[in-house]
């Protein structure tokens, strides 16, 4: 296809190619990538030669104050005029070597082992004292944060030395040399991204990235439900991965189970509310139905609930005895003696969580379908029209391409979304009914509540930070293609 | 012919009324229930009837009377909870705003890169990694305490920028370029020019902060367990449908979470507008 | 160049000086966690001689001495974790404590909070440090506990008084050896014997005598046309079918997370057939009795159950006079009356590994099992006492519940040791049995049968 015939096709078409192409080119692309990361290593070790001759040449060459900037960090820079920001050099030195050596060496030195097994439970006098295992957990918290501290390290070692060698060429030059004012200054013009970020991103480090980095860790140990909090765990390697994917047949049947119903239920939640959604959306909207808002709002309603009360009294209206099954009874459907088993029994409650999953998200994509619908553009319609098309061959020729051409992404997100549905799982049916072919998950688990349960009730951490690893994975990928093949990061620029 | 065509406007715009009709009454079905019981005299949790046959409004006053602090203190979590969402509203709402201009107006380099980073780990639901969460804020004397479920709540909010940034790329360049000329900072720009021109996204992102307080489930249950005094309204009405509760505690249940929801949808249905655009990211101009 | 090194300097540094205000905040939780490690190795090892050396005490004995009871533990702050339906009697109970050793000159404070016994072991072991230091938990979760080393060994000077007083099986339920080859120690106090069920039955409906076989409740309930729930598909009411055939369980001695079952499969198969028969009927139904048993013989639905024993104040309150309780029937299985051998829990209080105050806890945890409190606890919430002398005294046999629960257990299948596997792999073999759309032929019984093995001895 070439260029002409592209711009040719609506976009919906043009987002249909792209998906094909890219799957088209998968082969290709992952080979380049491949060759791209070879490049960026090799890169990498090239980058740290030249780093090493630069560092060398500039501390041969550099003054007395750059020389002795090579062991006491923020001298060159004190010595040069910008005093304040010599002082906070060499405060991060100092700080830097206490840290390392009053506290994080003694946990970074068991790291290896995560420290040693506590003894038998003795009496004294007739009291038990409790063996004090190492804490394996702090080990590798505080072990964790010594690395990354010490990354931090290295890398304003360099800068210092960076900072040293670009002031004595400024001076060498005689250029003017930032006042700490000015330095300031820039930071709330040129810089400014500096100061907005630094809070956001020391908080997204501490309690995003350092928990992860942890989580990624204790997948590879043996941190379950025989290795108490508190107490010590070894390292295990890939155990945790292997025995999900085969090595223990029971996990292993488990985790098939739950990826495969954890992507049924993903894909039909998503597609049954957007079509449901879209479908009623369009009733409202459509010319002539009056009282709109008063509809919107109807459905709008149960959105604005707080979710877990909705589900909560979904899951006591679906209870064997509640609401649901005594109208039933009324009406004669069943007898008084039965009840439909909504969410205990296998099937049943997989339906029921669709179905209750429906009633939870349709409303969201009527809020958004309204306001798009609303932004379809009237020329379209009006040619339609002129040519003599029905309102069917209009819905699928144009309304839904366009529907689908912009709402794509937020799918794609729901599909996410929805693999990650931990509400709905849980507050409906907690996973049940169980299932003893199952370890430790029922019927209608999805890996994510799976994960739960695990952490929660059972304490077998590892096992549930290997299924997050892979769900991670798993969503991540998925998420950075959309984002990188929609509009919405290509066109960034459109109105600039 | 305009006639018939008339007619079977009105028929097919009559069968659409009726349909949509049943949809609402299904959709909205569940939650005049939920205020129907929260009103009931009766005693049994199971009741029979939509309609209560005895009226009370004893559920409501009991919620704010009948206090136990080791197993029922409404007020208490009520008031837990908006301390709770005011504060990580605050703290959100920030680093929401401050990272996605950031990522839409400014220029650095590797630009694209950290985008990318913050996307993956936005797409990360925090509880995955709840243990290690737990484990830090524990170290740091966090746990047990609504000040842990705050930092849990505000911590992570500046990798939700992707609904706000495509708000930002869609604000003209133009007015930067002009502002700068002028003399201004990228500060000044920030607070002076576009927040005040991005108030959809900022109503935006302050009602869904404030809002996410109110349903979590997951940390708040993890972090106090047995703090009574902490809870938050989620755990505090998911504990009085607990099977232990249940029985003496359901009808006050229903009457909790009316009081919960109903200043909810309240701010909810005024803010629609903005939650639209939010949610198309800007595509949709109301 | 120049631009770009001060940038990151800005970035680097606050996240720099962050994390070291952070890591200087968890500097003392380590130190003081870690520095007992090892301080005791000095201390007598060899703890079966030494049980012999202490001093056995009696509850009189800590109520009337501080020094004997909390050693010097003063300014005492402790939290207790109990049920909510008995969380007034346990606030009580706990005053009571506190005003006794406040006269021998001692000051406590407990807070009791409401937490169900699942919740708190859940709670307990994923966080021992905030848990509580003295907490109540059924006995098939003892195992986990006791292995992980959340549950303090009792006192020394306890475990006679505990031992004597209790019923066998309870005591039984709190012993756990420390490593393979030690002797077997009480890990908790037993504190309640009545964690099982038995039948519930409205005695207009049904006779004494109806109420002896399975068979004549059926009779009964085909003939009135109303419902006998047994949950057979629940691994707790279950597990009657494997220990009517004689069947127990066990630990795997290599490893002692995995669970071994000394069943016969003729045996097992045979009662399984009898349930498969008998249960073809419509009147037999198979659901969750938590929901249904209440309210089903307030409405007159049912007329016969087999229900747990927390359901006896709330049956009281349905049936009033007219409610019959009795140990559960018998089933005849290739003519042979055979009596049904319930799963037989019990209620333990444990101290917390953790606590800071062991000798107040350890005290605590004693004074509440005592008999005086279980009398208390068994006159006020229908709790059946584990104390021997208790369960033989008027107070259970003038209760026709607890009596038919004390009768009960005394052929019974003990709760403990039992791995989280056991449950859903029992309760599925239950279900098929008494499912009437399934086939009971010899074959799929025998394959329903090694399901069920295979299921629970895996983990």
């Amino acid at each position: 296809m070439n260029f002409i015939e592209y711009v040719q096709l609506n976009p919906f078409q043009k987002f249909l190619y792209k998906l094909k192409m890219f799957f088209v080119n998968l082969p290709k692309n992952l080979g380049k990538f491949f060759k791209f990361i070879g490049m960026k290593i090799a890169a990498f070790f090239i980058g740290i030669g030249h780093a090493f001759k630069f560092y060398g040449t500039s501390f041969v060459k550099g003054d007395w104050s750059t020389k002795i900037s090579y062991l006491i960090m923020g001298f060159g820079i004190m010595v040069k005029g910008q005093i304040v920001k010599g002082i906070v050099f060499l405060a991060v030195e100092i700080a830097y070597f206490a840290f390392m050596i009053g506290f994080a060496w003694q946990h970074l030195s068991k790291f290896l082992t995560l420290g040693a097994a506590g003894t038998e439970t003795i009496y004294v006098d007739g009291m038990p004292v409790m063996p004090e295992p190492d804490n394996s957990m702090l080990i590798m918290l505080f072990s964790v944060l010594a690395i990354i501290v010490t990354v931090l390290f290295i890398f304003l070692y360099i800068v210092n030395i960076r900072i040293n060698v670009a002031l004595e060429e400024r001076k060498r030059n005689g250029e003017h040399i930032n006042s700490l004012k000015e330095d300031l200054a820039t930071l709330l013009d040129e810089r400014y991204h500096v100061t907005l970020l630094s809070l956001p991103t020391l908080l997204i480090c501490t309690f995003t990235v350092l928990p992860l980095i942890f989580m990624i860790l204790i997948a590879f140990t043996n941190f379950d439900r025989n290795h108490p909090m508190n107490g010590h765990f070894d390292w295990i390697g890939i155990q945790n991965f292997f025995d999900i994917f085969a090595g223990n047949p029971k996990k292993a049947a488990t985790f098939q189970s739950l990826v495969g119903w954890t992507f049924c239920w993903a894909i039909i939640a998503t597609i049954s509310c957007y079509i449901v959604g879209v479908i009623i959306a369009l009733m409202i909207n459509k010319k002539g139905i009056k009282c709109k808002s008063l509809f919107r709002t109807m459905f709008v309603m149960t959105v604005a609930v707080p979710q877990f009360v909705t589900l909560l009294l979904m899951a006591q209206m679906l209870n064997d005895n509640g609401f649901f099954n005594v109208l039933l009874r009324h009406m004669g459907v069943v007898g008084e003696m039965d009840f439909v088993p909504f969410l205990t029994a296998g099937w049943n409650a997989k339906i029921t969580v669709l179905v209750v999953n429906l009633w939870i998200g349709v409303p969201y994509t009527i809020l958004s379908a309204s306001g798009i619908l609303m932004n379809i553009p009237e020329e379209l319609y009006e040619s339609a029209r002129i040519d003599g098309a029905g309102p069917v061959v209009t819905f699928v020729k144009i309304t839904l391409p366009y529907m689908l051409f912009v709402m794509t992404p937020a799918l794609i997100q729901q599909f996410i979304g929805n693999i990650n549905n931990f509400n709905v799982i849980y507050f409906l049916t907690g996973g049940g009914p169980n299932d003893p072919y199952l370890y430790n998950a029922g019927e209608t688990d999805l890996l994510v509540t799976w994960l739960f349960k695990l952490t929660t009730g059972r304490n077998d951490y590892s096992l549930a930070a290997t299924i997050g690893i892979l769900v991670f994975i798993f969503c991540a990928t998925l998420s950075l293609i959309t984002f990188n093949m929609t509009r919405s990061s290509k066109d960034e620029e459109a109105f600039s | 012919m305009i006639k018939s065509y008339k007619l079977r406007r009105n028929i097919s715009n009559t069968i659409i009324y009726v349909i949509l009709t049943i949809l609402c009454l299904i959709w909205i079905m569940p939650l005049v229930w939920l205020v129907m019981t929260s009103f009931s005299g009766e005693g049994v949790v199971y009741s029979t009837n939509l309609i209560p046959s005895s009226w009370t409004f004893d559920n409501y006053v009991k919620l704010f009377t009948e206090i136990d602090p080791s197993k029922v203190n409404y007020p208490r979590w009520f008031l837990n909870t908006f301390i709770v969402a005011c504060f990580s509203c605050v703290i959100s709402t920030l680093s929401i705003l401050m990272v996605s201009y950031t990522f839409s107006r400014l220029r650095f380099k590797s630009r694209k890169k950290i985008i990318n980073v913050g996307f993956i780990l936005g797409m990360f639901p925090g509880f995955l990694t709840m243990v290690a969460i737990y484990y830090l804020l524990k170290i740091m004397g966090l746990t047990q305490s609504i000040v842990g479920l705050i930092v849990v709540y505000s911590a992570g909010a500046g990798l939700g920028f992707a609904i706000s940034k495509g708000f930002f790329d869609t604000v003209p360049r133009a007015l930067d370029e002009a502002a700068t000329i002028d003399g201004a900072t990228r500060n000044q720009i920030f607070w002076k020019i576009i927040l005040p021109m991005s108030k959809p996204i900022v109503v935006y992102t302050i009602l869904t902060s404030f809002t996410g307080p109110w349903a979590d489930f997951i940390f708040a249950k993890l972090l106090l367990v047995d703090q009574v005094d902490q809870y938050t309204i989620a755990i505090g009405l998911w504990r009085m449908v607990d099977k232990e509760f249940i029985n003496s505690y359901f009808h006050q249940f229903c009457a909790g979470s009316v009081i919960v929801a109903v200043p909810i949808t309240a701010l909810f249905l005024k803010m629609q507008k903005y939650y639209v655009e939010g949610v198309t990211g800007g595509a949709v101009k109301g | 160049m120049f631009k770009y090194t001060k940038r990151i300097l800005g970035v680097g540094l606050a996240s720099l000086m962050a994390v070291t205000a952070f890591a200087g905040c968890g500097g003392s939780t380590t130190s003081d966690g870690g520095s007992s490690s090892g301080g005791s190795s000095n201390a007598p090892a060899d703890n079966s001689s030494s049980q012999q050396e202490v001093q056995q005490l009696t509850i009189d004995d800590i109520m009337s001495d501080a020094d004997l009871a909390l050693s010097k533990e003063d300014n005492v702050k402790l939290k207790v974790w109990g049920p909510q339906e008995t969380l007034e009697l346990l606030k009580k109970q706990c005053e009571d404590f506190v005003e006794n050793f406040k006269k021998l000159g001692r000051t406590i404070q407990i807070e009791c909070v409401a937490q169900g016994e699942a919740d708190a072991q859940a709670n307990v072991r994923t966080d021992p440090d905030n848990a509580a230091d003295v907490f109540g938990f059924a006995s098939d979760q003892g195992m986990e506990l006791f292995n992980g080393n959340y549950c303090m060994p009792v006192r020394l000077q306890f475990v006679d008084a505990i031992k004597n007083a209790n019923l066998d099986d309870a005591y039984k339920s709190v012993l756990h050896a420390s490593e393979d080859g030690a002797e077997e120690l009480p890990y908790a106090f037993p504190e309640t014997g009545d964690n099982s069920y038995i039948l519930f039955y409205n005695n207009e409906a049904l006779t004494e005598d109806d109420v002896k076989t399975m068979e004549g409740i059926m009779k009964v309930c085909t003939d009135t046309k109303k419902k006998f729930a047994f949950n057979v598909g629940n691994g707790f009411y279950g597990a009657v079918i494997p220990f009517t055939a004689g069947g127990t369980l066990g630990l795997n001695p290599d490893d002692n997370t995995l669970q071994q079952l000394n069943y016969n499969e003729e045996d097992v198969t045979k009662v399984a057939k009898a349930f498969a028969d008998l249960c073809a009927n419509e009147y037999f139904k198979d659901e969750d009795v938590n929901q249904t048993l209440v309210s089903g013989f307030k409405n007159g639905t049912h007329i016969a159950g087999v229900g747990g024993s927390w359901m006896i104040k709330n049956m009281e309150k349905a049936l009033g006079d007219k409610l019959g309780a009795a140990k559960l029937p018998t089933i005849n299985v290739d003519g042979e009356d055979k009596p049904l051998v319930p799963l037989y829990g019990y209620k333990n209080i444990g101290v917390n590994a953790k606590t800071k105050y062991p000798y107040t806890s350890q005290a605590l945890a004693f004074y509440l099992t005592s008999e005086a409190c279980q009398k208390e606890r068994c006159e006020e919430c229908g709790w059946g006492p584990s104390i021997k002398s208790l369960a033989e005294s008027d107070l259970v046999t003038s209760n026709v519940c607890l009596n038919a629960l004390y009768e009960s257990q005394k052929n019974s299948v003990p709760q403990v040791n039992i791995c989280s596997s056991f449950w859903d792999a029992t309760g599925a073999y239950g279900a098929y049995m008494v499912n009437k759309d399934k086939k009971h032929d010899d074959a799929s019984l025998k394959s329903q049968y090694e399901e069920m093995v295979k299921n629970i001895t895996k983990g």
